[in-house]
C-alpha cells in the first residue's frame, strides 16, 4: 500500500517547472515603466485577480443571505444595484484587459488565454451597456383590451392631469431605509442588525427618515401652458414596522424601532399623531383651530389622504388610553365601561347603571343621555336597530364588534347621536356652539374584549369637506366591515359644506411612548414591496408653492400658494411604479385573446401557461400570436414573456371567471454582447484547457498506459 | 372478434383457471375480522390509475398514498404497548399497499378508528392527546377546530402573499391535517382516477346526449359533474363544438365514482368499465371472489386502454410494467453498492506493489473493478432511462434525481479518465464518489424527489433541462471526483509522510479543468435559458449567484498556480475545500436560503446531517495538510 503509484515512476515536470518558462508576472512586465504603467502592471498581477475574485466571491455570497434576510427588492438596490458594486465589476474588467494586454504580443499558447479575458470583457460591457437601455416592465393584459401601458420596477413621480400622464420625471430609488448597508451587515455577527420590522416594546430609539439631496432631485418640466414645474423630493420615508418616538420636533416621527427588549406579549403600534387645523369663514386670515387629532398608521386603511377625503381615525388616540384599552381584558370581564374625555378629563359610567333615557351631567358645559342602550350579543336579525348601512357581518367571526350603545351627547343645545360600538375604540366627534372645538373623545371599551378578533377592530371617523361624516368600521380579519355615512347628525351644526370650502392644513406630532396594540405589524422578507413609502414633495409653479407627502401607490393633489398665501392652483401627482407607453415608445400594443391555464390530467397542478394575443402595430397589419412558458414573442426587439396571471375581477370586485395575463415586457439591447462574450468565454476555456505550450507528451509522463 | 367480445371470453378463461384460487380466498375469509387485509393478486396491482396528476400502476399509487398517510410504505395495525410512561403505540403488521388500501376501502368504519395519520410530532400529540406516533381519522375529526385553524393560517398566508409566522405545532398540525385530508380521498377512493369519462367518441356523444342530466344537486361531491357542466356552459358561450370541449376537458372518474358509490345515471355509459368496477365494489363490500373480480376490472381496463390512448395520454402497459420493474428493481441501490465495491476493488489493485510479481491479481482486482463499476452504471443507465420513459422529462428534477445522475457522471468520468490517462486513481474516486452521490441519494426522505411526479410549467422544457441543468449537474460530478481525489491524495500524502505529488496533483487539475469549463457553460446556459424564460439574462438569484460563485471559487487556485502560491499539496486541498460552494450551490440555495420560504416543508430539513459533515470534511483536511506541511519540513 505504501508504494507509490506506478504513474509517477518516470519523472514530469513539476508544477513551478511546467509554468515558470511560460509565466512572467504583470509586475516583472512593466518593472522600470512610468508609474502609470507600473500602476497598471500591479493591476493586472494575478495576486490583484486573485484577491479581486476573491473578493467577488465572498461578497455575492453573503448577498445571497442578504437577500435571504432581507428580500430581494432591498438585495437589488443595496448591492446589485449599487455604485459600490458597479465599481467592483469595472475595477475586474480592468485587471482583466490589464493581464490580457500586458502579455502583448500573444504566443500560441496564450490564444485560449486571451480569448477568455475577451469573453470575459464583452460579458461585463454587455451589463455596463445594457444599463440606460434595458426595458423589464410588467404589462397586464385584460381580456379583449388593449394593453400597452407598462409598469417599470423604478419608482417615478408623475404628473398627472386626470388619466393623461403629462410628464414623468425619473425618480431614482436610493437606498431603503432602515435597511443596513452591506458594509453594516458584514459587522452584524459581532453587532447585530435589528431584525427587520418586527416591532417590539419598549421601543423608542431612532434615526428618522432618510433627506433626499435636494439638488439631484429638482427637476423643471413643463405643466400645462408652458409654465415651469418645479418638483422637489425633499425628504423619503420607507415605512416597513415603526413604532413612535418623540423627536420634541413638530414633523412626522416615523423611526425604525430597536429590536430587542422585548416585553410579553405587547407590541407597540406603529402611528402618527397627525393634527388637523382649519380655518373656517369668517375667522381671521392666518388663524387655524385645531379640528381634530388623528393617530396615522402603516395600516393602508388608517393613512390619511390629503385629497378629496380630509383625514382618518385609528385605533387609539393615547397612552393612557391604550393602556385602558388593552386593561379592559382583565378587569371588566363581560361588563363595560364607558370612557367619556373632555377637555382632558375623564369621566367614567358602569354601563350596568346606564339604562334607556339615563341622563348624567359629566361637566358644566357636558351632558350625556342615553337616548337607547343596546346591548346584543349579535347584529343578526337586529339590522332595525343598527346604523342602516352597517349591514351584518359576513364572517361569524366578526360579531363580537355587535353589542351597540347607542348615545346622545348634548353640549348646550347641540345634541350629537352616534352609535357605539363594544370591543373597539370610537371617536365621537361633538360640535359646540361656541369655539366649534370637536374636542371631545369617546371611548366604549370592549364588553367582550375577551375575544381577540374584537380588540382588533376599529372605527374611523371620516370627515369630508363637503361637511359630512363618514363613519367606517374596520376589522382585523376583513377589513372594511361597514361604512355608516351619519350627515344628517351634523346638518346645521358644521361650519362647512360644500358652500364654504374650509382650509385645512395638517400639522404633526409623535407621541411620547410606544402604544400597545393588539398585533405587531411585521414586514418580512418578500413581503418588503408592501412596505408603505412617502415622499415629501414640495412644489413650485410660477413663484407659487406647494407641499405634501405622497404615499407610494397613490396620487394626490397639491394646492399651490403663492406668496400672498393665496391658493394659485393645484397639483396633481402620483407616486408610484414609473409607467412605460409600449404603444408611443415601441410602435405597438397587444391585445389578450384568450388566457389557457392547462393542468395535468386528473390533477390540480398546472402544465402550462399560454396567451393567445394580436399583437397591434401603429402602422401596420394586426397579427396574432401565441404565447406561453419558454416560448416568448420577439417583435422588434422587444421580446414578451408569459409571467402569471391573475382573476379578472368587475367593478364590485367579483370574479368575472375570465383571466388577466401578465407579461414581462423585455429588451436588452447589450443582449448580444452578452452572448457573443459568453461564447468567447466557453470556447476560450477548451482553447486554454487544450491547447498546450508543449506537444502533448506520449502518457509517459502521466503513468503507464 | 371486438375487444369487448375478447374481455369476455377471456374473462371467463381466466375465472376457470383460477377457480381454485378463488376458493382458496373465499375460505380464507370465512371469518374475517373487520381490520383484516387479504392478499391482492397481482393482477389489481398493475391496474393503471390516475394519481396526482399521473397514470401509474395501482401499487405505485397505492404505495405513495400509504407513505403519505402513515409516514411508511408498508404499514398495518398498530397496537397498545405500555412503556414506562403509560401506553404507546407501536407498529404491527405490515402489509403490501394496495392490500390496505383496499382494506380500508372495505371497512372504511373499522379503520377509521385505528392510528393511521403519522403525527411524529410530540408536542402536537400531546396536544391532540394521541397516544404515540400516529392519529386515527376520529382523532382528527375530534381534533378539527386545532387542525383547521393551521390550514387556515397557512391558506391565508399563501393568499396575501406573506410568510408564514407559526410555530412547530402549528406546521405539524398543518402537516397532519393534509394527511388527514389525504386519506379521506384514499377511504373514499375519491384519490385515484380509473378511467377518463369522455376518451372514446362513443362516451363523449352519449356524455352530450346525457349532459343535461348531469347538473350537481348543491351538496353532492362528485367532482366530475360540475366540471361537466362547466365544460359545455363554456363551450355554449365560446360557441365551440361540444365533442371538442369534452375532448380536451380531462374528466376522470374516482374509484369513489365507479366503485364505492356506484352511480346509477353511469347505468348506460358506453364502456365496460363501469359494470366490471361495481362487480369489484360489490366483491370488495362482500369480501368475496376479489381475484376474480379484480381480474375482470384488470382485463377491461387494458382492453379498453388502446380505445383510450387515441384521446387520452395514456401509458402503454409496457410502460405500466416498465415502472412496476423500476419500483420493484431499485437500481440505483445496486448502483451505488456496485459503485463503491468497483472503487474498492480498484483501489486494492492499485494497492498491489507490481514488484512483488503479482501482476496477474493486480489486474484481476482492476478488472473486477471496472466491471463492478460498469455494472452500476448500466443500473444506474437504466434506472433513469426508466424514469425518463415515466415522466418524459430530463430526469434531473429534483435533489434525489441529480444525485443519481451525478453519480453516473462521476462514475463514467472516473472510468473514462482512468483510460485516457492510465491513472487509475480517477477510476478509484469515481467509485467511491459515484457511490457515495449514489447512497446519498438513496438515503433521501421519500418526498425529496424518489417519487415520481409532475414539474412545475416553467421547467417543462425539454431543451433546456437536458442541457443547462445537465451540464451543471455534469460540473458538479467534476467537482465531486475532484473532491473524492483530494482526499485520496492528501490521505495518502500525509500517510507516506510526503507532499503532495505533481501527477497526482495533476489528476485533481484535470478534474477541475473539466469542471470549471462546464460550470461555465452550465451557467450560460441557464442564463440563456432564463433569457429566453423571464426575460432577462443575468438576475442576480441565489442560484444563479451561487454558481457563479462556485465557478470563481475554483478560479482562485488555478490563478494562483502561476505565483506559486498554490503547489500540489494546496489544489488538492483547495478541491476540498471548494467543493464547499457546490454543497452550497446544490443543496443549501434550497435548504439553508429558502427556509424563510418554505417553513413548513423540507425547506430547514438536513442541515444537523450535511453542515457538521462538511465541517468534519474541513477539519480533516487541514489535519492533513498540516501532517504534510509538518512531515515535509522534517524531511528537509
Amino acid at each position: 500500500m505504501h508504494t507509490p503509484l506506478p504513474s509517477s515512476t518516470s519523472s514530469p515536470p513539476t508544477f513551478a517547472d511546467a509554468q515558470a518558462d511560460a509565466f512572467v508576472s504583470s509586475r516583472a512586465r512593466t518593472r522600470g515603466q512610468s508609474w502609470p504603467l507600473r500602476l497598471f502592471g500591479w493591476l493586472s498581477s494575478v495576486w490583484a485577480a486573485a484577491t479581486q475574485i476573491a473578493i467577488v466571491t465572498i461578497v455575492i455570497a453573503v448577498a445571497t443571505v442578504y437577500e435571504r434576510d432581507y428580500g430581494r427588492d432591498v438585495a437589488a438596490v443595496m448591492i446589485y444595484q449599487s455604485t459600490w458594486f458597479a465599481t467592483l465589476f469595472a475595477l475586474m474588467a480592468m485587471t482583466v484587459f490589464g493581464a490580457a494586454a500586458v502579455r502583448w504580443p500573444w504566443r500560441r499558447h496564450q490564444y485560449g488565454f486571451v480569448v477568455v479575458h475577451v469573453g470575459l470583457l464583452l460579458s461585463i460591457a454587455g451589463f455596463f451597456a445594457a444599463g440606460n437601455h434595458r426595458l423589464d416592465g410588467m404589462l397586464e393584459a385584460v381580456p379583449g383590451q388593449k394593453a400597452a401601458r407598462l409598469d417599470l420596477p423604478s419608482d417615478a413621480v408623475t404628473v398627472v392631469d386626470g388619466e393623461t400622464r403629462l410628464a414623468s420625471p425619473p425618480f431614482q430609488p436610493t437606498a431603503f431605509a432602515g435597511y443596513p448597508s452591506f458594509a453594516r451587515y458584514l459587522l452584524s455577527p459581532m453587532w447585530p442588525v435589528p431584525a427587520p420590522g418586527v416591532v417590539t416594546l419598549p421601543a423608542h430609539r431612532a434615526g428618522v427618515f432618510e433627506r433626499l439631496a435636494r439638488d439631484a432631485s429638482t427637476l423643471a418640466l413643463l405643466d400645462g401652458p408652458g409654465q415651469p414645474l418645479l418638483l422637489d423630493p425633499t425628504r423619503r420615508l420607507s415605512v416597513r414596522a415603526l413604532a413612535l418616538v418623540d423627536t420634541g420636533r413638530p414633523e412626522l416621527g416615523f423611526a425604525e424601532v430597536a429590536a430587542g427588549a422585548v416585553s410579553a406579549g405587547v407590541s407597540a403600534q406603529p402611528a402618527v399623531l397627525l393634527d388637523l387645523h382649519g380655518r373656517f369663514p369668517g375667522m381671521a386670515a392666518g388663524a387655524l383651530m385645531p379640528l381634530q387629532r388623528r393617530w396615522l398608521t402603516p395600516d393602508a386603511d388608517s393613512v390619511a389622504e390629503l385629497g378629496p377625503v380630509v383625514a382618518s381615525l385609528t385605533r387609539t388616540d393615547s397612552a393612557a388610553f391604550a393602556a385602558d384599552f388593552a386593561a379592559t381584558n382583565t378587569d371588566l370581564g363581560t361588563r363595560g365601561r364607558l370612557g367619556v374625555y373632555w377637555h382632558g378629563q375623564r369621566y367614567w359610567l358602569d354601563l350596568d347603571a346606564l339604562a334607556d333615557g339615563t341622563e348624567q351631567v359629566l361637566a358644566d358645559d357636558l351632558s350625556l343621555r342615553i337616548r337607547r342602550l343596546v346591548l346584543r350579543p349579535s347584529f343578526a336579525g337586529e339590522a332595525a336597530h343598527e346604523p342602516a348601512a352597517l349591514s351584518e357581518p359576513k364572517d361569524s367571526e366578526d360579531k363580537p364588534l355587535s353589542p351597540l350603545l347607542l348615545l346622545d351627547l348634548g353640549v348646550g343645545s347641540i345634541a350629537t347621536r352616534q352609535w357605539l360600538p363594544t370591543g373597539v375604540a370610537a371617536f365621537v366627534l361633538v360640535p359646540q356652539n361656541d369655539a366649534r372645538r370637536p374636542q371631545l373623545l369617546f371611548e366604549h371599551p370592549a364588553l367582550h374584549a375577551t375575544d381577540p378578533q374584537a380588540k382588533g377592530a376599529y372605527v374611523q371617523l371620516l370627515l369630508t369637506p363637503d361637511g359630512s361624516l363618514q363613519q367606517r368600521w374596520f376589522t382585523r380579519s376583513r377589513g372594511l366591515a361597514g361604512n355608516v355615512a351619519i350627515t344628517s347628525t351634523w346638518q346645521g351644526d358644521w361650519v362647512g359644506g360644500p358652500q364654504a370650502p374650509m382650509q385645512l392644513n395638517a400639522s404633526v406630532r409623535v407621541l411620547a411612548h410606544a402604544l400597545p396594540a393588539p398585533e405587531p405589524i411585521a414586514m418580512k422578507p418578500d413581503a418588503k414591496d408592501r412596505a408603505q413609502r412617502w415622499l415629501l414633495l414640495a412644489v413650485e409653479r410660477d413663484g407659487a408653492r406647494g407641499q405634501a407627502w405622497l404615499r407610494r401607490g397613490e396620487r394626490a393633489e397639491i394646492p399651490l400658494k403663492n406668496s400672498a398665501a393665496k391658493a394659485a392652483g393645484r397639483v396633481l401627482l402620483a407616486y408610484g411604479r414609473a409607467p412605460y407607453d409600449l404603444e408611443q415608445e415601441q410602435g405597438f400594443a397587444l391585445r389578450l385573446d384568450h388566457f389557457e391555464h392547462g393542468k395535468d390530467p386528473g390533477g390540480d397542478s398546472s402544465a402550462t401557461y399560454a396567451s393567445d394575443v394580436t399583437v397591434l402595430p401603429k402602422d401596420g397589419q394586426p397579427f396574432t400570436a401565441h404565447i406561453s412558458m419558454n416560448e416568448p414573442l420577439t417583435w422588434r426587439g422587444v421580446t414578451i414573456y408569459q409571467t402569471a396571471f391573475a382573476p379578472e375581477t368587475d367593478a364590485q370586485g367579483n370574479e368575472t371567471g375570465r383571466q388577466i395575463s401578465i407579461f414581462t415586457v423585455a429588451a436588452d439591447p447589450g443582449r448580444w454582447l452578452k452572448y457573443a462574450g459568453a461564447a468567447l468565454l466557453v470556447a476560450g476555456m477548451l482553447l486554454l484547457f487544450l491547447l498546450r505550450k508543449h506537444p502533448r507528451k506520449k502518457s509517459s509522463d502521466l503513468g503507464t498506459a | 372478434m371486438s375487444a369487448l367480445t375478447f374481455s369476455r371470453v377471456s374473462l371467463s378463461l381466466l375465472a376457470t383457471l383460477l377457480l381454485p384460487l378463488a376458493l382458496w380466498t373465499a375460505e380464507a375469509a370465512t371469518a374475517p375480522s373487520k381490520l383484516d387485509v387479504p392478499a391482492v393478486p397481482e393482477s389489481v396491482r398493475r391496474v393503471p390509475v390516475l394519481h396526482l396528476g399521473r397514470v401509474k400502476p395501482m401499487a405505485i399509487a397505492a404505495e405513495e398514498i400509504v407513505t403519505a398517510i402513515t409516514g411508511y410504505a408498508r404499514f398495518g395495525t398498530v397496537s397498545d404497548t405500555p412503556s414506562r410512561e403509560g401506553p404507546a403505540l407501536k407498529r404491527e403488521g405490515s402489509y403490501e399497499p394496495t392490500a390496505l388500501l383496499l382494506a380500508w376501502w372495505r371497512a372504511p368504519q373499522a379503520w377509521a378508528a385505528q392510528p393511521l395519520l403519522y403525527a411524529p410530532y410530540l408536542p402536537l400529540q400531546r396536544r391532540l392527546g394521541l397516544r404515540g406516533q400516529w392519529a386515527s381519522m376520529d382523532d382528527c375529526r375530534g381534533a378539527w377546530p386545532v387542525l383547521s385553524a393551521a390550514v387556515e393560517q397557512k391558506r391565508r398566508a399563501d393568499q396575501s402573499g406573506e410568510v408564514l409566522a407559526w410555530s412547530p405545532t402549528d406546521a405539524a398540525a398543518y402537516q397532519l391535517a393534509q394527511r388527514f385530508v389525504e386519506a379521506q380521498d384514499a377511504f373514499t377512493g375519491r384519490a385515484l382516477g380509473l378511467a377518463p369519462l369522455a376518451a372514446g367518441p362513443d362516451a363523449r356523444a352519449w356524455l352530450i346526449a346525457h349532459g343535461q342530466s348531469f347538473t350537481p344537486s348543491p351538496d353532492e361531491t362528485h367532482p366530475w359533474r360540475g366540471k361537466l357542466v362547466q365544460v359545455f356552459t363554456s363551450a355554449n358561450s365560446n360557441g365551440g363544438a361540444p365533442d371538442d370541449a369534452l375532448r380536451h376537458a380531462d374528466l376522470w372518474l374516482t374509484c369513489e365514482d365507479l366503485m364505492l358509490a356506484s352511480d346509477p345515471q353511469l347505468a348506460d355509459w358506453p364502456s365496460q368499465i363501469a359494470p366490471m368496477a361495481r362487480d369489484f365494489a360489490h366483491a370488495l363490500e362482500t369480501n368475496q371472489d376479489l381475484n376474480l373480480a379484480a381480474l375482470a376490472l384488470t382485463i377491461t381496463l387494458h382492453d379498453e386502454a388502446p380505445r383510450w390512448q387515441q384521446d387520452v395520454a395514456y401509458p402503454s402497459p409496457a410502460l405500466l410494467t416498465v415502472e412496476r420493474m423500476y419500483t420493484a428493481a431499485r437500481p440505483f441501490t445496486w448502483a451505488w453498492l456496485g459503485f463503491i465495491l468497483g472503487g474498492i476493488a480498484t483501489a486494492i489493485g492499485l494497492g498491489q506493489a507490481p514488484a512483488t510479481g503479482s501482476r496477474d491479481r493486480r489486474a484481476f482486482w482492476k478488472t473486477l473493478g471496472t466491471t463492478l463499476t460498469i455494472a452500476a452504471i448500466c443500473f444506474t443507465v437504466a434506472g433513469l432511462g426508466a424514469r425518463v420513459a415515466i415522466t418524459r422529462l430530463g430526469a434531473v428534477t429534483n435533489l434525489y434525481e441529480t444525485l443519481i445522475y451525478v453519480a453516473l457522471v462521476v462514475g463514467v468520468l472516473g472510468l473514462v479518465f482512468a483510460r485516457v490517462t492510465g491513472n487509475g486513481l480517477y477510476a478509484v474516486a469515481g467509485g467511491i464518489g459515484a457511490g457515495l452521490c449514489a447512497a446519498v441519494g438513496e438515503a433521501l426522505p421519500p418526498g425529496m424527489g424518489a417519487t415520481l411526479s409532475q414539474l412545475q410549467p416553467v421547467l417543462r422544457s425539454k431543451f433546456w433541462l437536458w442541457t443547462h441543468v445537465k451540464t451543471v449537474v455534469a460540473s458538479y460530478a467534476a467537482f465531486v471526483l475532484a473532491l473524492v481525489l483530494g482526499n485520496l491524495v492528501l490521505a495518502r500524502a500525509a500517510w507516506m509522510r510526503r507532499a503532495v505529488t505533481a501527477d497526482e496533483s495533476r489528476a485533481i487539475y484535470r478534474a477541475l479543468q473539466v469542471g470549471v469549463v462546464l460550470i461555465t457553460a452550465g451557467t450560460i446556459l441557464g442564463a440563456i435559458w432564463a433569457d429566453q424564460a423571464w426575460g432577462r439574462y443575468w438576475g442576480w438569484d441565489p442560484k444563479e449567484v451561487w454558481a457563479l460563485v462556485i465557478l470563481l471559487t475554483y478560479l482562485i487556485p488555478l490563478h494562483l498556480r502561476y505565483v506559486g502560491v498554490v503547489g500540489p499539496t494546496g489544489l488538492a486541498a483547495w478541491a476540498v475545500f471548494g467543493f464547499m460552494s457546490v454543497v452550497m450551490s446544490w443543496y443549501g440555495v434550497n435548504f439553508l436560503l429558502g427556509a424563510g420560504l418554505h417553513a413548513y416543508a423540507f425547506g430547514s430539513g438536513g442541515q444537523w446531517i450535511v453542515l457538521p459533515l462538511c465541517g468534519a470534511q474541513m477539519a480533516l483536511t487541514v489535519v492533513q495538510v498540516v501532517v504534510i506541511k509538518m512531515r515535509s519540513d522534517q524531511a528537509r
